[in-house]
Formats: C-alpha cells, sequence, structure tokens
C-alpha cells in the first residue's frame, strides 16, 4: 500500500484570511440574530404555536444528520477496509465534528432560554429521546476525536478499526435517534413511524457525503491538488446509491402511510394539495435534490466533469434541506386529526379549520440563525484543514489505492 | 524580588480594601427600602445575615416543593417576600420589587448577580380579578402596609392557615 | 452533581431548621402575609388519592359562548397578554398563549353540529411528560399536569408531541403577571386545571364555574377517584369518551355527545 502524505491546506494566506473572515462574518450575523430571538422573544420569528419548531429546526436537523453522515467516509475506509478511502478518512472526521457543532450551535440557540442550557445538561428525563440525544451527540464528538487520534497519531493507528467500529455504532444509534425524535410522536400523523430512523440514517449517508465531495473538490482546487478521476467516479457513485437509498425509503413511507385510510389526507396533502409543501417535496426535494443528481452521475459525459459533480453534491444539498422543511415543517403545519371523520368548522386555537394547513412562513432572523450555524461549521473545518495535516498530497490516480493498482 | 514585594503589598492593601468594605455593608446598612413592610419589622423570615447568604437555597428548596407537590401555605413563600418587601410610591402604588435602587437591585447590582425570578413571578403584589362565585378571593394584597402590625393581625383573624409549627 | 448538592442539603436543612425556629419563635405572629381570605393553602403535598377531571356535555356547550375561555384568560392572567409593539395582529393571535378554546365540529356524514371546548386533557400517561429532555413536563401526583418553569429550556418538544395541540409557547417579554399564576418568556404553558385553586383549597375550576353561571353548566370539574363525586356519578351515568381515543392516554377530561 502506498504510503499517503498529508500536509496542511496552505494556499495564499490573503486568499484565507479572506475566507475565514467571510465564514466568522456569515456565523457571527447568526450569533447576533440569535440574540435578538432571545433578548424579544420568539414573537419576532415565523414560529407560532402551530408551528413551533421552523427554520432554525430545518438547518439544524440537516447539519446534525449531514454531521453523522460525514464520517461514512472513514468508517468505510477504517471499517470496511476499502483501502482507497483511507486517505479521506481525517477529513471526514472533522467534517462531521465541524457540522454537529454547527447543528447544535443553532439548536441550542433557538431555545425558548438558551441560558437555561446548564439545566439541560444536567437534568434529565430519560423517557426522552431528546435527554438520549444529548449524550449521543456530545458523546460523539468525543468519539470522532478518538477517531481523528487513531487516525492521525502513528501511535493511534493499530486501534482505528476497533475505535472506527465503535463510531459507525454510535452514529448510526445517533441518526436514529435523531429520526426517532419525530418517529416517537404518535400525536402527529406525519410522524409516528418506525420508518423515520432508517430513512433518516439514509439521509445522514446522503447529505453526509454530498457536504463531503464539495468540502473535499473546494480544498483540493483551490491549493492545486489533483483528484483523479478514479477517486471521483467511486465518490459519484457512491452518492448515487445514497440518493437511491433515500428514495427507497421515502417510497415505503408513503406506501405504509397510504395504506391507512385515515392518512389519505396526509398523502394527499404531501403529493397533490400541500400548496407550498407539494412544491417543495416534488421539485425541489425529488426532482432537483435526487433525479436531477442522479441523472447528473450517470450521464456518460457530465459524470466524468468535476463541476458537474460539485452541482450535483450541491443540488443534494438544496435537497435536503427541503427534505427536513417538508418532513419538519410539512408535519407540523398538516391539521392535526383530532376527530377523524368531521370537519372543523371553527376553532379559537387554529385547529386546522377546513382542512386548511397551518401558517409558517420563514423570517430573517431564524434564517439567518440557520445559515450562520453552517458558516460556523465550514469555519472549524477551513481552521482545522489549514492547521492540522488532515488533507492528502494528492487523490490522483497513479497515488489512490485500488485493486488494480494493489495488483500491478 | 523588589518586584514580588511590590505585588505582595498591594495585594494586601486591596484586600483589606474589600473586606472594609464588606465589613460596612455587613455592619450596619440595611437594603430595606424605607416605605415598604419589611422597613417596619425586625428582621426577616430567618435572621438577617443567614437571608443575605442563604436565600437561594431556601427559593430553590422551595419553588420545587410548591411546584411538584402544591404546597403553599410557606413562609418561604416568594409572594409574600414581594409582599413585604416591595416599596410604595406617594399615592400607594407599589413599585416593581426588581426595579432600580429597589430592594434586590440593592445587592444583586453590586454582587452583579442576574435577577431571573421576576421573568415570571409579579414583581408587586397582584390580586386575581374577581370572578363572581367565590367573590375577591385575594383582597388582602394590594392594600398598602398599615401602621404597626394591624395588618398582619388582620390576617391571623381568618380561619388560621397551619404554618410551621402552628397547627391548630 | 445530584449526590453532592443533597449532601449539602442535608446540612442546611439542619441549620435552616434552627435558625428558623429562633425566628418564628420571634416573628411569629402574623407573618404569613399572603393569606387568602377564606381559603386555606395547602400545606400538605398533593396524592394520588385523587385525581382531578372534568366531563364536558357536549350538547350542553353553546355555540358562540366564551364563557369559559374569557373566565380562564382571567383567572390566569391570559388576558394581560400585551401584542408586542411591531407585531401584526394576524402573526400576534397565532403567536399568544392559549390555554382553552372553543371548537365546533361537524360530521361528515351527518352534518350534526357540536361545540366544545378543549383544553390540555391531563392524560394518565402524557405525550409531553415522556418527551421532555428536563422533565420540566410533569404529571403531579394528583393527575394535573404541568410545566415546570424553573426547568423548561422552551424547547416546545412537548408542544410537537401533545396529541391535542393544547400547549402554548410564551413568545414575548410578559409585564403583567398575576402572583398566583407566574408566566414569563420562553417557557410552555397549558390548562393547570387551575392548580391554584386547587392549592388554595377551591372547589372548581373557572371554566367550569363560569359554564354553570351562564346556566349551560357543561364542563363538570371534580374528583374522578371519588366515586361519590357528582363528576363520577355523572360519568357512571352517561356515555362518555376521550377525544382520541385509540392513543389509549386515559384523559383526565371527557367528552359527551360528539
Amino acid at each position: 500500500m502506498k504510503r499517503i502524505v498529508y500536509r496542511e491546506w496552505d494556499i495564499a494566506p490573503q486568499r484565507y484570511w479572506v475566507l475565514f473572515a467571510i465564514l466568522a462574518a456569515v456565523a457571527g450575523v447568526g450569533g447576533l440574530a440569535a440574540l435578538y430571538m432571545e433578548y424579544e422573544g420568539h414573537w419576532v420569528t415565523g414560529m407560532t404555536n402551530q408551528v413551533m419548531w421552523g427554520t432554525p429546526h430545518v438547518f439544524a436537523v440537516f447539519l446534525l444528520v449531514a454531521a453523522s453522515g460525514a464520517l461514512n467516509v472513514a468508517s468505510i475506509g477504517s471499517v470496511f477496509g476499502k483501502t482507497i478511502y483511507k486517505p479521506l478518512g481525517r477529513l471526514s472526521g472533522l467534517l462531521a465534528a465541524a457540522l454537529l457543532l454547527g447543528g447544535l450551535m443553532v439548536l441550542v440557540l433557538d431555545l425558548g432560554r438558551p441560558e437555561r442550557l446548564i439545566v439541560a445538561m444536567t437534568t434529565y428525563n430519560f423517557r426522552s429521546i431528546f435527554a438520549w440525544n444529548i449524550f449521543l451527540y456530545n458523546g460523539f464528538l468525543a468519539v470522532v476525536i478518538a477517531y481523528l487520534w487513531t487516525m492521525a497519531e502513528r501511535q493511534g493507528n493499530p486501534y482505528t478499526k476497533q475505535v472506527g467500529f465503535f463510531a459507525m455504532a454510535w452514529r448510526l444509534t445517533l441518526t436514529a435517534g435523531t429520526g426517532s425524535v419525530f418517529g416517537f410522536l404518535v400525536a402527529r400523523q406525519a410522524y409516528d413511524t418506525a420508518v423515520l430512523a432508517p430513512m433518516f440514517i439514509a439521509m445522514s449517508f446522503s447529505y453526509g457525503l454530498a457536504i463531503f465531495m464539495l468540502v473535499l473538490m473546494f480544498t483540493f482546487d483551490q491549493n492545486d491538488r489533483p483528484i483523479g478521476p478514479v477517486m471521483l467516479s467511486r465518490l459519484k457513485n457512491l452518492l448515487a446509491i445514497f440518493i437511491g437509498a433515500v428514495l427507497f425509503l421515502v417510497l415505503i413511507y408513503l406506501l405504509t402511510k397510504l395504506y391507512g385510510a385515515k392518512n389519505y389526507g396526509l398523502v394527499s396533502f404531501y403529493l397533490l394539495d400541500g400548496g407550498i409543501y407539494t412544491f417543495v417535496f416534488w421539485v425541489v426535494w425529488i426532482l432537483a435534490g435526487s433525479l436531477v443528481p442522479l441523472g447528473i452521475i450517470f450521464h456518460p459525459v457530465r459524470g466524468k466533469d468535476p463541476s458537474w459533480i460539485a452541482a450535483a453534491c450541491g443540488l443534494v444539498i438544496l435537497g435536503g434541506l427541503a427534505s427536513m422543511y417538508v418532513i419538519i415543517i410539512g408535519g407540523e403545519a398538516f391539521p392535526m386529526q383530532l376527530f377523524p371523520d368531521q370537519t372543523i368548522l371553527a376553532s379559537g386555537f387554529f385547529d386546522g379549520v377546513g382542512g386548511v394547513p397551518a401558517h409558517y412562513a420563514p423570517s430573517l432572523p431564524e434564517v439567518l440563525l440557520g445559515i450562520g450555524g453552517m458558516a460556523a461549521a465550514m469555519l472549524i473545518t477551513a481552521m482545522g484543514v489549514r492547521v492540522l495535516e488532515l488533507l492528502p498530497e494528492s487523490l490522483d490516480d497513479q497515488v489512490v489505492d485500488t485493486p488494480a493498482m494493489a495488483k500491478a | 524580588m523588589a518586584n514580588a514585594a511590590v505585588r505582595g503589598s498591594l495585594l494586601s492593601v486591596g484586600l483589606a480594601g474589600a473586606l472594609c468594605a464588606l465589613a460596612a455593608q455587613a455592619a450596619g446598612d440595611s437594603h430595606v427600602v424605607p416605605g415598604s413592610r419589611a422597613a417596619t419589622l425586625k428582621h426577616c423570615v430567618a435572621p438577617t445575615p443567614f437571608m443575605r447568604r442563604k436565600h437561594m437555597e431556601l427559593i430553590l428548596h422551595q419553588r420545587d416543593i410548591t411546584v411538584h407537590t402544591g404546597v403553599r401555605s410557606t413562609k418561604y413563600s416568594i409572594n409574600d417576600c414581594v409582599a413585604c418587601h416591595v416599596s410604595y410610591t406617594a399615592e400607594h402604588n407599589p413599585i416593581p420589587i426588581n426595579g432600580e435602587g429597589q430592594f434586590c437591585d440593592t445587592c444583586h447590582e453590586y454582587a452583579a448577580v442576574h435577577l431571573d425570578c421576576f421573568e415570571c413571578h409579579a414583581t408587586v403584589p397582584v390580586p386575581a380579578p374577581k370572578n363572581g362565585v367565590a367573590g375577591d378571593r385575594h383582597s388582602g394584597l394590594a392594600r398598602e402596609p398599615l401602621p404597626g402590625s394591624v395588618a398582619l393581625m388582620g390576617s391571623a383573624l381568618h380561619p388560621e392557615v397551619p404554618g410551621e409549627g402552628k397547627r391548630p | 452533581m445530584k449526590e453532592t448538592s443533597e449532601r449539602i442539603d442535608q446540612e442546611r436543612r439542619a441549620f435552616i431548621g434552627t435558625a428558623a425556629g429562633v425566628a418564628a419563635a420571634t416573628v411569629a405572629p402574623g407573618v404569613l402575609l399572603y393569606t387568602v381570605a377564606g381559603a386555606q393553602p395547602r400545606s400538605e403535598p398533593a396524592t394520588g388519592a385523587v385525581r382531578w377531571g372534568m366531563l364536558i356535555d357536549t350538547a350542553k356547550c353553546a355555540d358562540g359562548c366564551t364563557a369559559c375561555v374569557t373566565a380562564c384568560d382571567e383567572e390566569n392572567g391570559l388576558n394581560l397578554q400585551q401584542k408586542p409593539e411591531g407585531e401584526s395582529q394576524e402573526k400576534w393571535e397565532r403567536q399568544k398563549s392559549v390555554w382553552i378554546r372553543k371548537v365546533q365540529v361537524r360530521d361528515n356524514l351527518s352534518g350534526r353540529i357540536s361545540n366544545l371546548p378543549l383544553m390540555c386533557q391531563h392524560c394518565e400517561h402524557p405525550p409531553c411528560v415522556d418527551v421532555c429532555p428536563t422533565g420540566a413536563s410533569f404529571k403531579r401526583a394528583d393527575g394535573i399536569v404541568l410545566v415546570d418553569r424553573h426547568t423548561c429550556i422552551g424547547c416546545r418538544y412537548c408542544m410537537m408531541a401533545c396529541p391535542y395541540k393544547a400547549r402554548s409557547f410564551i413568545h414575548e417579554r410578559v409585564e403583567h403577571k398575576l402572583s398566583l399564576v407566574p408566566r414569563g418568556k420562553g417557557c410552555v404553558e397549558s390548562c393547570t386545571l387551575c392548580v391554584q385553586r386547587r392549592d388554595l383549597g377551591e372547589a372548581s375550576t373557572a371554566c367550569a364555574d363560569a359554564c354553570a353561571r351562564e346556566g349551560h353548566k357543561a364542563i363538570v370539574f371534580g374528583d374522578l377517584k371519588d366515586p361519590e363525586s357528582p363528576l363520577s356519578r355523572l360519568l357512571a351515568s352517561m356515555p362518555s369518551r376521550q377525544i382520541r381515543e385509540d392513543l389509549a392516554l386515559n384523559t383526565g377530561v371527557r367528552y359527551s355527545n360528539v
């Protein structure tokens, strides 16, 4: 096996610091937005008593789900022994930690009482999957750091496989836990299903890999490091498999819901008459976020062009945000079926009068907070690759370890 | 060497000064606001030095009891604290107890400890409105303090509320 | 962390006990300034010997009447809510706290119309209690489901989990609060079955009283565990059901004729 050389991301200082400043500014604005929301109260947001989890949660859950998936590349290298992915393991670990921190930042800053985070971290109700998630998320951070140590520190190399296996088990539990936040809720028809846990796991693979590929391609491109066609091809095909997995599980979800007469309204809401939610589902999530990237990936010409691959990754990310929007906000907006086979004519608390879904419009503070979290994650990544030896020198065809190379 | 000596003496002077300030604080001056019912009483539900240092323990302990078990017949009720320590304007309107220069502020501003209680708890004694069935259940509350302990005796005339050590 | 504070508490409790005893001896007469005329504040903890509940007869609930809502608003300080400056009225309606609301439904087949008030159902197996990460949402021994606002971090997960959409989040700074019903920005709240009245020894809830005052008597409040209470007798004598009974939450609030 060829020796892999890792080097810090040494683009010109001016360019690095400009990038740093931009990311820090965006993250800072997100922080200011959170401060504004906390000081004034959530009345400044679009969230209401009907749609109580809004745009910040869309971004936060997306980042948390992607964080777990970003570690996938390292797992494939360490646990499943696909040595071609080994050079990518360190970046994978850093990105997982960075995305997790970004997601947690958004989630915590959106709390009604963020100053009570200490209470949240010391007082637990262990019937709540939320409480378990606090352990899972923080533990994940520790596991990733340990994993990075085994990969980057020579003394740690013998333990990579075991720690990698542990990390993989942890992140699958974490993502299942995130999906179960919704899946355990009997109250809402859009949730209350076990399939959300594996669906979130599949989504984590897809979105995490897409973000990983974009970060990889950007950092390599800026630093004039090559990514050979073989590596690129492996990554894009892997992404295609994950996109397919998500589509498959969404299909199972919808079919299962459709089997129950009580859910006709729900499926129709998602697929036909849900207004903005139907549009986002079909056009942004399924079409732009899944089918178009698949088309690009399997295209004989475009599928070999790095720019088109990057575009496909970007579309998958967009589709990921859209999927969170549809699942989280759509699930809240759909009227709760308090009286099956009866129509609500009037209500003093917006109970879906006449079957109309709850109104929600994202507000500026929410969007700024969400984007700020993504910027914070990218900031941590930029700092990490700049200072630490995490990026392989080259992913050229001659350098990467394919079965063909091993035979030669 | 000389540096260390200078630093050491500066430190001791500073400490001494701080201690003097604290002593002066504790020694005589009261933080009770004139015009409040508390100004007419010798001390609080516990001796003043105890209250100054340990009122948070009382509050934290009592709030769990009240919220989780519903026990409200306690002298550590935050509403009682407010009712006793709130002061009044010339027109006998109560001034919010967490206002600048009011009772809580006089210590908390110095100690730089943020007061969270009154985000939720009422800062003046507030009765619930008449509901027409049980009558005005809280008629005693918004009244200004009467001289001496007449108002206190008034409450004692009602069917006795079991307090600490005073079971009927 | 819990053990440390419990250890400290023991020592302090002993100290507090002595200090309190001495203080009580000197300050005792009439120290209880906050006594309420005629009512007895609870001095023993609430127990499971009672379980508070309600029966709502929707046939008696009048179309267009909102006496229960008004009474609840007055009792719990919800009528003191103020729209923040700069917010549209429409958005305020969607963000302000509502503990009880009137709902009118029509049967899709028969066209029969029912009116009913809907509030926290005080389930025996509350989903909101299951999902709260800090345990702020809890069920008291006597069956009332409450939010401990000292521990609530405002995550709104309980609002997602409630099958009756009964909870409200306080979106704005609360300027005017009642002494007996503290409420503030950033926490979640819902119907408390007038727990302040429970703890002050009063007989019924504001909504039940208001409905009776209006002459409808659609809401009957009482002790579900006492077979002789008017509520239990009524439940035994007429068919009633839980809303969303398929969830098997064993709610404390029951409905008939819907």
